[in-house]
């Protein structure tokens, strides 16, 4: 090899090396004593983006109706633990980062790690795993947990009286969870359980095979739901289903409107019209031009959630646990142990609408 | 001197080059088109973890998890041998995804789409590598020893009978050399390494799932190998370093916070692309990937 080419590639690699020193070289001074800097580490691109972008949405929606002493840095996870990883990295090494923001199981949990080393509140949402907030006092949720979604779907199948019941989950950390929970608290028998992989699009032989039951607990992501409400009007079968959000997710809603029945839903109580709900949506539509999926409302709390930290005026960690406040998700609050508690309602789609079924 | 994200960055190019300069061995300077290696990176990953979180001192975990790696190469070595190009590549992709149902449905093992969270930092000899720095060291010691092992072997003899059976496998086995056993120990000896980097992954980011183990994450180390040149070691360095960091100065662009992700995905992907345009045999590629 000759000395030009040898020389050619150290200048590269130098150089890039060097602008990444530079880049984070010095630690820039806080912006202000009093503002909050929030590290917000959330999926831009990969098959999470779409709830990614919605949560963030709401969060600047928040912020642009606030107008709070808050500075977000934004970086993609990409839904991946690296990347993620090295997203939060280089954001505590180069700000005053006084709150890290993450979305996801898989990006929160190694978050988590990092967080307890740099001694910062991490406020996650869309973790739904039990023990998540049990690990760490460092670890606040904004999300229900899997216990609270299914032991209130299971809840209300024992009262509807639901004896024979199948269980048809997405083979992941949320759907294992949530599985899980509903057995341990649906007092009838399960004649049929079955785990379906992401990409899976075709039920038509598991709704065949679950046809018997009385009920189908079932947790899938908008694009299951699509397609299972449309093989069953295809296969003429009436399965009823009891789920959570995402069954009757903006997406779904807009796809297979007309085909939604015999579907309940335990959600949070922002997924349904109120005053303080509507307000929002209408300030979302003008704002981006379509209606908010389920996860902006979560956004739009965490912003206040934020607010109230810088306001509070104590360390992150201790105003967490001192903030309370009336959210889109009902009051927002956070227990010794990091949990918000929020509260969940059931509903039911029918007719091209939702309704409130409990609370 | 060094800061976190700096380390972090340069731990991650000590996996990645684990990962990449094994994978070499096999595809570069062996022939042979293995599209398993994330799967004995996950083999690595999983042993190290699960042994780690039973109470194992963790140099015993890297080293089974190497071992156990090496003999799910030797393993696939068996049914694999005869195949060449794209039909090993079918063969060894779908060990891929036997591996990634495995780490998805035995449940009472690996608990499956929970994944392992909290799996301990290294420790030796009562010292903990909790702090990157020690970690970084730690990487950048056995990662100079895996590019040394494999340095000497694709130069000692037994390298150069496998570059034979990579130009002419038949001409190789008529001058009297076993090429099956042979095949089998590159194989197993890649999937060592790979195990090794994969038991580096799972302590350092102390939690693993079976999605950290998909065939997307075969992409970038292939990309190394290719970029970096087939059968060059020095190259594979080099693409290792350039493909690990080259996303990262974009991160200091500033660009708004909507087209943060994709604006990032499209730069890196039009900067690999020339890179290709203008080196498309790699940086310092002896030979062609048929």
């Amino acid at each position: 090899m000759n000395k030009t080419k040898i020389i050619l590639w150290i200048i590269i690699i130098v150089i890039i090396i060097g602008g990444l020193w530079y880049g984070q070289g010095k630690k820039a001074e806080k912006e202000s004593k009093n503002k909050l800097e929030v590290a917000v580490i959330i999926p831009l691109t990969g098959p999470s983006s779409p709830e990614g972008e919605d949560f963030l949405n709401g969060l600047l929606l928040a912020k642009e109706k606030l107008n709070p002493d808050i500075i977000f840095y934004i970086e993609d996870s990409q839904g991946k633990a690296t990347e993620g990883l090295t997203a939060a990295k280089k954001l505590l090494d180069t700000k005053n980062i006084d709150i890290i923001v993450s979305f996801q199981s898989l990006v929160s949990i190694p978050l988590l790690a990092l967080a307890d080393q740099y001694n910062k509140p991490l406020v996650v949402t869309s973790v739904a795993q039990d023990e998540f907030t049990q690990k760490s006092k460092n670890a606040f949720r904004l999300f229900p947990t899997a216990r609270q979604y299914a032991s209130m779907a299971a809840e209300f199948a024992n009262k509807k009286g639901y004896k024979n019941v199948s269980i048809l989950t997405v083979h992941d950390e949320y759907g294992e969870s949530v599985k899980e929970q509903f057995k341990k608290n649906f007092k009838g028998s399960i004649v049929h359980q079955e785990s379906f992989e992401i990409p899976e699009r075709d039920f038509r032989t598991v709704l065949i095979k679950i046809s018997n039951s009385e009920a189908v607990f079932s947790v899938g992501y908008n694009i299951h739901w699509v397609s299972l409400f449309k093989q069953r009007e295809e296969l003429g079968k009436d399965t009823i289903f009891i789920s959570n959000q995402n069954m009757v997710s903006q997406l779904v809603r807009s796809e297979i409107d007309d085909l939604l029945t015999n579907a309940y839903a335990v959600v949070p109580s922002s997924t349904l019209l109120s005053d303080t709900t509507k307000e929002f949506v209408d300030e979302y539509i003008k704002k981006y031009g379509h209606e908010p999926d389920w996860v902006a409302p979560f956004g739009y709390d965490m912003t206040f959630v934020l607010d109230a930290v810088q306001k509070n005026g104590k360390k992150p960690i201790e105003a967490l646990h001192e903030i309370r406040f009336e959210g889109l998700n009902g009051t927002i609050s956070f227990d010794e142990n990091g949990e918000s508690n929020i509260p969940l309602i059931m509903i039911q789609a029918k007719d091209g609408s939702i309704e409130l079924v409990e609370k | 001197m060094f800061s976190a994200y700096l380390i972090h960055l340069l731990i991650l190019v000590g996996i990645y080059l684990i990962l990449a300069i094994s994978l070499q061995l096999a595809v570069g300077f062996t022939g042979l088109l293995n599209l398993g290696h994330i799967a004995f990176y996950a083999i690595g990953a999983y042993i190290s973890a699960l042994l780690a979180l039973a109470g194992w001192p963790w140099w015993i975990c890297l080293l089974l998890a190497g071992t156990g790696a090496m003999l799910s190469g030797f393993l696939l070595a068996l049914p694999t041998n005869k195949l060449k190009g794209d039909y090993l590549a079918l063969a060894t992709l779908g060990f891929t995804f036997v591996i990634y149902a495995i780490t998805l449905n035995w449940t009472s093992l690996t608990r499956g789409p929970l994944g392992l969270p909290g799996i301990p930092k290294p420790s030796l000899f009562g010292f903990v590598f909790s702090d990157n720095f020690a970690f970084l060291i730690l990487t950048a010691i056995i990662t100079t020893i895996s590019y040394f092992i494999i340095k000497r072997i694709v130069s000692s003899p037994f390298g150069k009978v496998l570059e034979a059976i990579r130009d002419d496998e038949l001409a190789t086995r008529v001058l009297g050399k076993n090429t099956f056993k042979m095949k089998t120990y590159a194989l197993g000896i890649s999937a060592f390494f790979a195990g090794i980097a994969g038991s580096l992954y799972a302590h350092y980011i102390t939690f693993i799932d079976p999605s950290s183990f998909t065939l997307l994450q075969l992409i970038p180390v292939i990309a190394i190998v290719i970029i970096g040149g087939l059968a060059s070691l020095r190259g594979t360095v080099i693409a290792a370093i350039i493909l690990v960091l080259l996303p990262e100065p974009l991160r200091f662009i500033g660009f708004p916070s909507s087209v943060v992700g994709p604006a990032r995905q499209i730069i890196y992907a039009l900067l690999l692309l020339l890179i290709l345009i203008y080196k498309p045999k790699g940086f310092y590629g002896k030979v062609e990937l048929e």
